[in-house]
Parts: structure tokens; sequence; C-alpha cells
């Protein structure tokens, strides 16, 4: 009779040195499997945020750690508060509640009375000018990349939820809402309209009022746009993202005037000057750009050695770009060249820096966004804001007398640039 | 003279060394041209590959995980057998392995006739490194592919730029959409639901596919394997992106069914999956052999076979690399066995 295959084949006894070499393998796979996850997990955790300062009344609303956003005097570079001072913190006399919030990806809008902002876990935020605490939070459907603006309106968010949210700034209250698609840019407030760029691919322009849309038909291309909406002279809007081209929209018909490839994504805030238009791309490329046509006005586009996720600035007559690598570099408007050695910041960079006046006014960083993410309620309110009245109207280029560039890196710390004697030296850290 | 185990075939060898050398080859020539060879030969194309996908899956990237890890896995399918098939004939030529042990005292000696052994059955003692490492290198490459298409942060948006290959449809494909199910794919589950099953499934694959160990120390050193590495996992898993533990449960589910086409349905015994040890008795020194019949090699006897089997042992477990061995040498034998019952 034949035997039973299984026991003939493998007793009980003797596997031993398959078996012992077996889980010396697997031990040595399953080491190696977790060694890999433990060395990827800090980079999965980081949605740290790049917000870009913002001055108001001499102080500067800067993010240098992750979901806090910190007041510091722009003449002493002292600390004034700090928000969230503490792991448990009430809004607007509610229960006092425990939470951390996320990443800051886009700038303060502030108006005299309250600091507004958004954070990546999807909340929005208003705090006190003074004193940082909090007046109320709401929460949108998603994550907040875009920064908040502000109008006489009140406070326009875009949302990854796909909405565009028209909140009141006293108590945060839903005045209206526009299914836009993802939100990823800081909204634009301009006399005719409010533009909104989203990455489904859209450019819309909506009434401030209602957020009805005033175009018969959005701009729309297949790739996302991940630069705000940026104004050029009175009949163009330039926006950029994710299919490498930049574009000039028609701003009463929505219609394409012009498209300019660049090396890689546009995602900083262009820079405008006039009728130029200054843009960085992730492929590390700074290009001038003829906002009324397209045509590119560089010889070719100035090089930096890593990609530029942040906006370029104009300090002194000179552009200002940081890469992601940490590197400024001084750039002539008028060529393309570089002014200069680069200077090293030895910590990676994505937040666009901010240019500040002798006087601790903020100059023209991002052309006319400034004007409604700080300013607008001045032109709406009945009553002076006492922040507006302070707020300095964009600066032309090269009138600023001794501007410095201020630069907030991943690491938390703030340096300041001098743009004339290319030094930079550090003045808060987080 | 003694009979060995009819010899695994060699088929995938060649395949190997020619995957082996294209790697070696492309990895040289991208660090003479001075780029990265882990990301240009491993991470962007699986990135890519994995956008291409998604337009495939209507932008559902939990779909697109779920179809790539099958994918991958019935294409690394014949690696996947030939180190299962390994691990059988390593078992099948154990009894003869632990003749030689008693027969050869000097080492050298014991080595020399264990390597003329592994040669007659046609076993390479290292046949199970080249699946196992292929399958680390992928899931590394994919780890990290996951990490920046899902990473779930625009910070990680900025390092995928780079990644993608210059076709519009790839970037159309920006920003992926991150929820699936209950999940949202960049982020760890809240619900815990994600390392739940991590851990089950891998606990369930370990406990089905081990064979129990000779000695009470192999016996608890496995013990403490099949929890600790579901429990580490589950850990990780905790901190991960929720696309890592679909890809991982998928995985799993899918060696589950690889071992049942090797090993058969015995191994879907569910007394391997109670937390007790698997090995029945202790393990007893070697059994007494059976006297060697000539000419036996022809009909797959092997030396070292237990004598008497009319009688099934009640003592002896469930394991699966015996039944799929049983199996593959007496056809329908199961069957029989079950009727005599």
């Amino acid at each position: 009779m034949r035997q039973d295959a299984t026991r003939e084949l493998s007793p009980p006894g003797p596997l031993s040195l398959a078996r012992a070499r077996g889980k010396k393998t697997g031990a040595l796979l399953a080491l190696v499997v977790l060694g890999v996850l433990a060395a990827g997990c800090a980079k999965v955790s980081g949605s740290d945020g790049w917000a870009r300062p913002e001055v108001a009344d001499k102080v500067m609303y800067v993010t240098l750690e992750k979901g806090k956003l910190t007041a510091i005097d722009t003449g002493t570079f002292q600390k004034i508060w700090t928000f969230p001072a503490a792991e448990e913190f009430a809004c607007g006399g509610g229960e006092s509640k425990k939470i951390k919030p996320d990443g800051i990806y886009g700038s303060p809008a502030i108006d005299g009375a309250n600091v507004y902002f958004g954070t990546y876990d999807g909340a929005v935020y208003a705090v006190k000018q003074s004193d940082g605490t909090c007046v109320w939070r709401i929460e949108t459907g998603d994550t907040l990349q875009a920064a908040p603006i502000l109008g006489s309106e009140g406070l326009y968010v875009g949302a990854n939820d796909g909405n565009v949210y028209l909140l009141d700034p006293k108590n945060g209250d839903q005045k209206q809402k526009f299914n836009s698609g993802a939100v990823w840019a800081a909204p634009l407030l301009k006399d005719d309209g409010l533009y909104v760029s989203t990455m489904t691919g859209k450019l819309w322009k909506l009434d401030p009022k209602t957020l009805e849309p005033v175009w018969s038909a959005p701009f729309k291309v297949s790739a996302g746009l991940l630069t705000p909406p940026t104004a050029v002279g009175d009949d163009t809007i330039v926006v950029g993202g994710i299919g490498k081209q930049l574009y000039g929209i028609d701003r009463k018909t929505g219609a394409e005037k012009w498209s300019v490839t660049g090396g890689n994504w546009f995602w900083g805030e262009p820079f405008v000057d006039g009728t130029t238009v200054y843009a960085t791309d992730l492929d590390g490329q700074v290009t001038a750009i003829d906002g009324t046509n397209g045509n590119k006005l560089w010889d070719a586009p100035f090089a930096a050695l890593n990609a530029i996720r942040s906006g370029p600035v104009m300090a002194e007559n000179t552009l200002v770009a940081v890469d992601n690598g940490g590197v400024i570099y001084r750039i002539d408007p008028a060529t393309g060249k570089g002014i200069g050695q680069p200077n090293l910041l030895n910590e990676d960079v994505h937040a666009s820096p901010l240019v500040l006046n002798a006087d601790g006014t903020q100059a023209s960083s991002l052309s006319n966004q400034s004007v409604s993410r700080v300013a607008a309620l001045a032109t709406s309110s009945t009553t002076p804001s006492p922040v507006a009245s302070g707020t300095p109207t964009p600066a032309p280029s090269g009138s600023a007398g001794a501007a410095k560039v201020y630069i907030v890196t991943t690491g938390g710390h703030l340096f300041e640039f001098d743009p004339d004697a290319g030094r930079t030296s550090q003045v808060v850290s987080k | 003279m003694t009979a060995v185990p009819q010899p695994v075939k060699r088929r995938g060898l060649p395949l190997t060394g020619v995957i082996a050398l294209t790697l070696i080859s492309t990895i040289l020539a991208m660090v003479i041209a001075g780029r990265n060879p882990w990301n240009e030969v491993f991470i962007n194309p699986l990135i890519n590959v994995l956008l291409m996908l998604n337009i495939i899956t209507f932008g559902q990237f939990g779909l697109t995980i779920i179809f790539f890890t099958l994918l991958l896995r019935l294409a690394t399918l014949p690696l996947t057998i030939r180190q299962l098939q390994s691990t059988k004939a390593m078992q099948a030529i154990q009894p003869r392995m632990a003749e030689l042990q008693k027969k050869y005292k000097d080492p050298k000696r014991r080595q020399e006739e264990m390597m003329k052994l592994y040669k007659e059955a046609g076993f390479n003692p290292l046949g199970c490194f080249g699946p196992m490492f292929i399958q680390i290198i992928v899931f590394m490459g994919l780890y990290r592919a996951l990490v920046y298409t899902v990473g779930g942060s625009p910070e990680s948006l900025v390092g995928l730029s780079h990644r993608l290959y210059p076709l519009g449809i790839l970037q159309d494909q920006i920003p992926l959409n991150q929820h699936f199910l209950w999940l949202s794919l960049g982020h760890p589950d809240q619900t815990f639901m994600v390392p739940l099953l991590v851990g089950a499934s891998t606990y369930i694959q370990q406990r089905l596919a081990v064979t129990p160990g000779a000695t009470e120390q192999q016996q608890q050193q496995q013990q403490m394997m099949t929890w600790m590495l579901p429990l580490m996992l589950m850990f990780f898993t905790l901190n991960l992106p929720s696309g890592v533990g679909v890809y991982w449960v998928v995985t799993n589910v899918f060696s589950l069914f690889a071992s049942y086409w090797v090993y058969g349905k015995r191994m879907l015994s569910w007394k391997q999956l109670l937390p007790i040890p698997m090995g029945g008795p202790s393990p007893a020194p070697a059994p007494a052999l059976r006297k060697p019949k000539s000419g036996s090699r022809s009909n797959g006897d092997i030396e070292g076979e237990v004598i008497d089997s009319d009688q099934p042992d009640d003592n002896e477990p469930d394991v699966p690399g015996r039944a799929g061995e049983a199996r593959s040498q007496y056809g329908k034998r199961r069957g029989k066995r079950k009727k005599r019952r």
C-alpha cells in the first residue's frame, strides 16, 4: 500500500535547517521593510505650510511653526503674541477645546480688528490683532491652502472642498457660497469682480456680492491652476499652474489672450511691475513676460539651482527670487542676468518673500494681491480702520529707499536680506 | 542508493539573471550620467504608471492602488511561485539532509554532501532570496511613490512635479482624488480599520504559510514572529498614508491566493489560525527511515520516508508545504486519504 504522501515527504522532525534559514530571512526582511517605513514616516507627515508674512501697522504676521501664527514688531523684531498660545483655547467665548491647527499655507488677511487665516485641516480662524485671542473658528469641508482675502462684502475663502465662501468677518457666518472646484490659490478682488483659479483648471470671474459667475463660461484648461490670479493693467489677468503654462486672460470676456510655456509648473505668485510679469516655476526658471501680449522680454530665463515654489519680489530695482533650497538670487529686471553671488540660507524655503520699506511698511510684493489682503476694507469702510490707515499703498519699484527682504524658512527662521549689500541675517527664530 | 525528489525546474534563473544584469547596467549608466538611479529606475516610473492607471480607474486613486497592486503581483507571480516551490523543494529534501547531518560529522564534508544534494534536487539555496529581494525593492519603490502621489500635503506635490513624464494626460491627473471609501489616502486612517486589516491579513498570511519549527526554540521564534510582525506593521500603518495600508492588505490577500495555488486546499485549515504552537507534538528526532527501493527515483520515492504510514498520524499537523508536495507528487492522494478515514 502506498503511504500517505504527506507523511512520507514531511516527517515532523528534520525541517530545522530550512526553517531556521527561512526564519532568519523573514526576520531580516521584516527589519528591512520596517526600517524603510520608519525612515519614510518623517516625510509623510509634512504639511508644515508656507505662508508669506503680511505686515500691518508695523506688525508682521508670520508662520514660524506649523499651525501657529506669530505677531512680530517690525521695529524690534520681538514677538508680540503667538496663536494658539496653548493646546487648549476657546473661540468667541465658547468652550475651551484642545485643537492643534495644521500647517498654514495662505498669507493672513488683516482688517484692523482681526487677522484671518486658514489651516490645512480646513479651519478658518479670526484672531484679535491686538492680542491673538481667537474670535471665531469655522470649518470647511476639506483642506485649506488658499489665502483668504478681504473685501467690502466680507471675507472670501477658497477651499479645497470645491467652494468659494463669502463669510461675515465679524462672526464667520456664511453669506454666500459658490461651487467653483477645488481652490488652492488666493482669489483676486478687483474693481469689476472676484477672480478665482481652481485645481480643476478653471478661472472664474464672480460677482463679489452674490458670487454669481460674470463671464458666460469660465476660462478652462485641462490641468490645475496653482497661481493666484494676478491683474496686469486694466484688461488682463495672469494665471498659471500644473500644465507648465502661464496664461493671459481677457478680464472682460474670459478669453485667452496669450500663453507662455515654462520649464515646469507655475506655483509662485507672479510679480507685476507695470505691464511686465515676472514668474517663477518649479524648474527653477525666472521669466519676464510682457503682460499685454505674452512676449518674453529676456533673451533667456534666469536659471536657479533648485525649483522655485515662491514668487519673486522687487526690492531696490532688483528682482529677488529664492529657490526651494534656500538660495537667494538678485536679478537685473531689465536683462534677467544675475547680480553678484547668490546667498545661501542653508535651509529650504517655500514661502514667498516679503519686502519692507525702510520705515517698516510693506512694499509692493504681490502687486495688487497685497491690497486686497490688507487694505480692502479701507476703501469700503465708512470709518477708516486703524490698520488700513497705517497700511502702505504699493510702492513703485525702486522708490522705497533701503528696502529689506524678509524670508521665512521651513526650519522656522525669519531672515533679513539686504538686496544692496547682498547680505543675510537671521532676525527671528521660532 | 538513495532517492532524491524530482528536481525543481530552473526556468526562472535565466530570467532573473537577465533582469538583474539589465538593472545593474542601467543603474551604472545613471550613476555615470550623474542622476539618481533609485529615482530614475524605480520611483519615477512607478509614479507615472500609477497616474496612467488612474486614468483607467476614472480618477479613483484607491482603485488605482488596488489595480496596480494586483498587476504588480501578477507580473511577479512567476517569482512568487518559484519562491514557494523552492520552499517546498527544501522541505522535500529535509529527510536526506537530516541523514547527511547524522552521517557526516565533519562540517566541510557535510557541506559538500549537502551541496551535492541541492544539485541533485535542482534546489538553489539562494533561490528564495531573488524573489524576496525584488519584492523588497518593489515595495520600497511603491512606498515612496505613494508618499509622493498621495503624500497628503502641498509639499509632496512640489516633489512630484519633477517626477512626472512630459505628458499632458499625466499632468491632468493632479491633484489625485484622495478620497476612497472612508479613507483619505494621503493621511493615516482615523478609524483604525486599515491598520487592523493590515495586521489581520499579515497574521493570517504568516500563520497559514509558515511551517512548524523543528525544535521548541524555533517554534517560539515562529510564535514571536507571527505576532510581532503584524503588530509592528499595524503600528506603522497607524502613522502611514492609508493608501500604503490598502496596498499592504491587497498584497497580503494576493499572497494567500498564491500560497493556495502552490500548497493546495489543505493550507486553509482554521487550526492554523489559532494562536497556539502549530507543531502539535514536540518535534521528534529524525524519524525511522524506510529502506530505499531500487529505482525509486523514478516513482518519486525519497530516502528518509516514514516507514509505516498506513495509519495516519493524528498528531501530525496540517502543513501547507507537505500538503502541496503530496498533491504534486501523488495527484489526488488527498481524496483517497479522506476516503480511508
